[in-house]
């Protein structure tokens, strides 16, 4: 009791408080004080009649240490207690020799060193109160090992021993009453010592009510075992059913503390069963001193021995149901803060659980929705589908997912995706579904949303996989191809372009999808579909790139631009038309001088002919004179009709015709037109044409009219200059490599800042009665061909007009306006 | 001073109407010079050997000077050489210039030839005589 007390206390210091190498080094000198205190105990209820003690502590402290420490310090304990052993001071008394004593330590030694190497092995290392008591296997391996076998052996050598060295005789009788000692003390102190040891620690967390009645039970047992171990002798043979009296309060401790409650209370008991036999008080008193003292083992053995058993097995199952209501716990509170809905069936499809997601939706009640109450939360649309879904699943034990609408709390349905696999055992037994469902609504909404917002685009829109099939088609697509969606789905892309075009597209579908990014399809050039009545239809193609799970698609937007085409044609005759009103109008403008250019010829001819006639009236007639004459008649003749053509040029009507011309032979028509004008106004004209000018692609008309406009108004701008100073300078020179430039450098007065653009806008004009169009319309006419008309002053004076057109081949690619055709229906230009 | 054949200067910057022109005077008796630019004919009158018409026939566009400005010149040098003014434009403006400047006559292109050599004779005529009276324009 003090001893016991003291080395509990002493324990307790030495547990966490400092440090493991000072823990360790002072534990030695302590399993040495155990040693000597277990050792007083033993020797304090020794039996001299006997020879032996009713339990021996030291071997069973020494092996709860050796429990406890590495096996690399073993050593240092059964150092310490050796010489403790060798000077228990009742051994001194008894006489032992020297070497017997040895011996008898070299056996409880060997007992410690057996149980501990074994139980060592038997819990991987770290045999605690813990690991070796609450679990069935290991405390049978206690039980067998430590309490039982290593005893057996130890007590065996140490007979062995005492009968071969002369000391004693009978084998079998030292081995008995050491054996029996040595597993008593086993059974008894070695527990309770490594619940000291090990398992104070955890009294801190048990709850003060527990320890008050863990602390009444143990007065009970203490009681108890007072009252029927310290009775007279006569009183337990009259009534022998009251050794059985601990049982009750053992087995209680046992069920409700584990072993950590019955291992005190078998200690109680043992105590207070040995003290009063000691004291010839109790059951075990009437028979001889060793039949006493075999009976009183016996009995605690085998009272101790079921017991111990019982307590691991349930500390063993309470473990095992801690751990699963832990795990049911950890599930149940992850189910519930889960966002989602989940769900659970037992094997016979019925729902045996849902999570708190789910209730909180649907707003019913667990008991509700429990068994098939579920499914009255399912649109009456989806219900068939969805039972069915599940059904076929269940039955064959796969995998499902499904969208359904559930009801919601507030009554509205909403899409759900739900998705279920089978639960299984570890041993593979099935034991039902476990699902959960997410609300779709929003995503439902937005695809619904996409969809509407494609199907409602004025532009045929198509998705295309990766293999070139339509997977997707709006509306508009159906009204420009002319198929009906469902003709389309499923079929290659390539069904919708001319046959011409199907070769290339193949490899151009896999170039984009090489290399996806948002653009234009064609390059730059004119592009065509097929309808399904093998119309064709010209149309724009913008292509971008959508990526989604299932792989990389190509959603094409698709624009039919039959109506634009048509447009732009009808604004291309537009403006020949005003063209045309143009130059009817410098026409007007020229008229004065196209019939002095006229009249010239027309006098020369006059005259001539009536000349003639006169030399044929004379007698003799001149004919070489006359044949002179009408050598004239005929240059003046086709003098005119040069002025005629001219004139016939300007004011023809024709849709533009591109071809390739030399802009020089264009400059002097127009200076030779307006040779009668430019006498009118007495400016003189310099024409200058680079040798070798490459030929431009363009019309002659339209390019003779931007010039001749470029003329005219040089004229004009020098009206008020004198007379002497009037002159314009006309060049046509090549421009870089690829543009020839045609200029009307005059001397007039120059043009404000501002006029330098604004001359080129339609109405505006500086001339009295002008129209204001000629600028605007010969600028439409240059860039029509691609090139670029402006105006600038000139350093000295006077102001420059030039326009550029491009040298015929770097036109060639794009021929607009070649490619119409009467009907103003375009035809492939490939 | 007057010989057998009056000398007609025709100043016309189309050759082809020169040469006509010369040509129908000629037939008609009288003799004739073109000359392409009123310069030219300036440059004529005050070279050797002396040249001195009878009248000039003077087209009204011509580049350089036009009529109008050699027959200023002209009246410089002698205020009674006649001048008859040919033309394709039809301005009155033109005319009505041209005669309050002295001018003979102001024919329209293309003209008569017997118009045009009868308006020469009076031309002539005049010039030899004196007179400053405008003789008759078609």
């Amino acid at each position: 009791m003090p001893v016991l007390f003291a080395r509990r206390n002493l324990a307790r210091f030495s547990l966490g408080r400092v440090s493991a190498r000072t823990r360790a080094l002072l534990s030695v000198p302590l399993v040495g004080a155990g040693y000597y205190a277990g050792g007083m105990v033993g020797l304090a209820f020794w039996d001299p009649a006997s020879g032996s003690s009713i339990l021996w502590p030291p071997n069973a402290i020494l092996t709860a240490a050796l429990l406890l420490t590495p096996p690399r310090t073993w050593w240092l304990y059964l150092i310490a207690c050796l010489p403790v052993h060798l000077y228990l001071p009742a051994h001194a008394a008894l006489g032992d020799p020297l070497l017997v004593k040895i011996a008898e330590f070299a056996a409880n030694g060997l007992q410690g060193l057996i149980a501990a190497a074994a139980l060592r092995a038997f819990t991987d290392g770290s045999p605690r109160f813990e690991t070796l008591f609450h679990n069935l296997k290991c405390m049978t391996a206690f039980i067998i090992v430590a309490a039982l076998a290593a005893p057996a052996v130890a007590s065996a050598v140490a007979a062995y021993f005492f009968v071969v060295s002369g000391w004693r005789a009978d084998f079998w009788s030292i081995w008995q009453v050491r054996f029996f000692a040595d597993v008593v003390a086993a059974l008894t102190i070695t527990p309770f010592v490594l619940l000291v040891v090990s398992g104070l620690a955890a009294l801190r967390q048990v709850p003060a009510r527990r320890l008050a009645e863990f602390g009444l039970l143990m007065a009970a047992v203490w009681g108890i075992g007072i009252l029927v171990f310290g009775s007279e002798g006569r009183v337990a043979e009259r009534f022998p059913a009251l050794l059985y009296t601990p049982l009750p309060l053992l087995l209680w401790a046992a069920v409700r503390f584990g072993p950590a409650g019955l291992m005190p209370a078998l200690v109680i008991i043992a105590f207070v069963c040995v003290r009063h036999a000691f004291d010839r008080l109790g059951p075990f008193v009437s028979q001889s001193p060793a039949t006493n003292l075999l009976s009183l083992q016996i009995f605690l053995i085998a009272i101790s021995l079921p017991l111990m058993l019982l307590a691991a097995l349930i500390a063993e199952r309470r473990a095992r149901t801690l751990v699963l209501r832990e795990s049911e716990a950890r599930f149940r509170s992850l189910a519930d803060t889960a966002p989602v809905l989940i769900w659970m069936t037992d094997r016979d499809k019925r729902c045996n659980f849902f999570n708190k997601g789910w209730l909180d939706f649907t707003g019913r009640s667990l008991a509700q929705e429990l068994g098939d109450g579920w499914t009255e939360g399912v649109h009456p649309d989806d219900a068939e589908q969805c039972l069915r879904t599940y059904v076929n699943a269940f039955d064959a034990r796969r995998e499902f997912t499904m969208e359904y609408r559930l009801r919601r709390h507030d009554g509205e349905y909403r899409w759900v995706l739900d998705k279920g696999v089978p639960r299984l055992a570890p041993d593979g037994t099935f034991l039902g579904y476990i699902g959960c469902a997410d609300d779709i609504s929003e995503r439902k909404l937005a695809e619904e949303r996409a969809w509407q917002v494609v199907e409602a685009a004025p532009n045929a829109m198509l998705v295309v996989d990766q293999a070139g099939k339509i997977t997707l088609a709006n509306a508009a697509a159906e009204t420009v191809f002319g198929y009906a969606r469902d003709e389309l789905i499923g079929r290659p892309v390539e069904m919708l372009l001319p046959e011409r075009f199907r070769v290339h597209h193949a490899g151009d579908r896999e170039r984009y999808l090489a290399d996806p990014t948002a653009r234009a399809m064609g390059g730059g050039r004119e592009i065509f579909g097929r309808r399904k009545d093998a119309s064709e239809v010209p149309i724009e193609v913008g292509l971008t790139p959508v990526r989604t799970s299932e792989g990389s698609f190509a959603l094409a937007s698709i624009i039919d631009i039959t109506a634009r085409t048509e447009a732009e044609l009808a604004a291309q005759r537009h403006r020949a038309e005003l063209a045309h009103v143009a130059r009817i109008s410098t026409m007007g403008e020229l008229a004065a001088s196209l019939a002095h250019e006229l009249n010239q010829p027309l006098t020369a001819i006059l005259s001539n002919v009536q000349t003639a006639q006169h030399i044929l009236a004379a007698d003799p007639a001149d004919l070489d004179e006359v044949r002179e004459i009408l050598q004239d008649v005929v240059e003046d003749d086709k003098r005119a009709g040069e002025v005629i053509r001219r004139l016939r040029g300007l004011v023809r009507k024709e849709q533009p015709a591109f071809a390739p011309l030399d802009l020089g032979s264009v400059v002097r028509d127009v200076v030779l037109l307006v040779h009668s004008d430019a006498v009118l106004r007495n400016s003189r004209v310099t024409v200058e044409v680079s040798p070798g000018l490459p030929p431009v692609q363009g019309d002659r008309i339209e390019l003779q009219q931007v010039a001749l406009n470029l003329l005219v108004n040089a004229f004009d701008a020098m009206k008020d200059v004198p007379a002497p100073e009037r002159q314009v300078v006309v060049r046509a020179e090549l421009e870089g490599a690829r543009m020839v430039r045609v200029s009307a450098r005059d001397r007039g007065t120059g043009l404000a800042g501002a006029d330098l653009e604004r001359l080129f806008q339609p109405f505006y004009t500086t001339k009295r009665d002008g129209l204001g169009m000629g600028l605007s319309i010969s600028r439409a006419i240059i860039e029509a061909h691609g090139g670029r008309l402006w105006a600038q002053n000139n350093l000295d004076r006077g102001a420059t007009f030039a326009f550029t057109v491009p040298v015929a081949e770097a036109h060639a690619q794009r021929p607009v306006g070649s490619a119409l055709d009467p009907a103003g229906q375009r035809t492939n230009v490939q | 001073m007057s010989r057998v054949k009056p000398l007609i200067a025709i100043v016309d910057d189309d050759e082809s109407v020169c040469r006509a022109l010369r040509r129908l005077v000629r037939l008609s008796g009288m003799d004739a010079e073109a000359f392409a630019s009123g310069a030219e004919l300036i440059e004529r009158l005050g070279a050797m050997p002396p040249f001195s018409p009878d009248c000039v026939v003077l087209d009204l566009q011509m580049p350089g000077m036009n009529g109008f400005e050699v027959q200023e010149r002209l009246a410089r040098v002698d205020r009674e050489l006649p001048v008859v003014f040919i033309t394709a434009h039809d301005e009155p403006a033109a005319r009505e210039r041209a005669l309050a400047a002295g001018a003979v006559a102001f024919l329209r292109k293309p003209f008569d030839q017997e118009l045009f050599i009868a308006t020469l004779r009076a031309a002539v005529n005049r010039g030899a005589s004196g007179e400053q009276a405008p003789g008759p324009s078609g």
